[in-house]
């Protein structure tokens, strides 16, 4: 869990209602995949020693076979790491006020929004597979009337439970925030007869 | 013929290039993993094995191995004639 406080224009009356992460079961086959090629190195030493026991003693062979099979188990520690990274580093969160969704892909990119509640039109929840329904973790799409047309949540566990307190936290909030609600309504209108005016 | 000493330096180009990597992840890791002590636990333990597996291999390369040697990219013929003796 993390400390609300910490988040950017966090408000004195926030408080912490989801902190989502993708189900751990998607991480699953990503991490067997990759300890299979970390084991890789071993039996290929194996497989050598057992049948071409001479190539093993061979002096100049054998540490390019130990230079060569670190290598290749170095970049594959790094790249599972990387992707338990990529799992670990995306993040939904909700509080009573708003969602804020941080998406992280590959090193170099990674995706900060953010959503007022009260904005929330709809949110649809949707589990698809035969995992997602026994383990119970799924999608949820959030309909917005931002400039983000819609929000979504990946393989979260719970979609159900979690779509439906969003809906009741949104109506919450828009009764709470029924004076920013008209201040972003009065701009908008404002953009919209400003920019039906005849340019002289 | 290749000296291994050239191979010996391709390998230390490639964890050079491996360290530099690594450390660009931790710091994407320790910046933005929000919850603190867990993803410090986690990067530690990342680096931890990457420097054990390095000194291992370092230690063994730099102490056991000849690189005087050279290593042969082409077969030598065989000198005893089988087809026609």
């Amino acid at each position: 869990m993390i400390d609300i406080k910490h988040l950017p224009n966090c408000r004195d009356d926030e408080k912490l209602v989801y902190f989502l992460r993708r189900h751990p079961i998607t991480l699953t086959g990503v991490i067997i995949g990759y300890i299979l090629l970390l084991l890789m190195p071993i039996a290929v030493f194996t497989i050598l020693q057992v049948n071409w026991p001479e190539l093993v003693r061979d002096p100049v062979f054998f540490p390019l076979l130990v230079l060569g099979g670190s290598l290749f188990f170095l970049f594959c520690w790094l790249f599972l790491f990387q992707a338990f990274l990529d799992y670990y580093l995306d993040i939904w969160i909700v509080t009573n006020h708003r969602i804020i969704n941080m998406t992280q892909t590959g090193l170099f990119h990674r995706e900060v929004a953010e959503l007022r509640l009260y904005r929330v039109q709809d949110a649809s929840a949707s589990v698809r597979g035969f995992l997602a329904t026994v383990l119970g973790f799924g999608r949820i799409e959030i309909q917005t009337a931002g400039e983000h047309a819609h929000f979504v949540f990946e393989d979260i566990p719970h979609p159900q439970e979690v779509s439906k307190t969003i809906l009741q936290l949104a109506e919450k909030d828009r009764s709470e925030s029924i004076g920013d609600v008209v201040e972003e309504l009065e701009l908008e209108s404002n953009k919209h007869t400003d920019s039906k005016k005849p340019s002289k | 013929m290749i000296p291994l000493v050239w191979l010996l330096l391709a390998w230390i180009v490639c964890v050079g290039i491996f360290l530099i990597l690594a450390l660009m992840t931790t710091v994407l890791a320790l910046r933005f993993g929000l919850s603190g002590s867990r993803v410090v636990l986690f990067c530690v333990g990342f680096l931890a094995v990457s420097v054990i597996v390095i000194g291992t291999v370092g230690t063994y390369a730099l102490t056991q191995v000849d690189w005087s040697s050279s290593l042969s990219v082409i077969p030598s013929v065989p000198t005893n004639n089988y087809l026609f003796p």
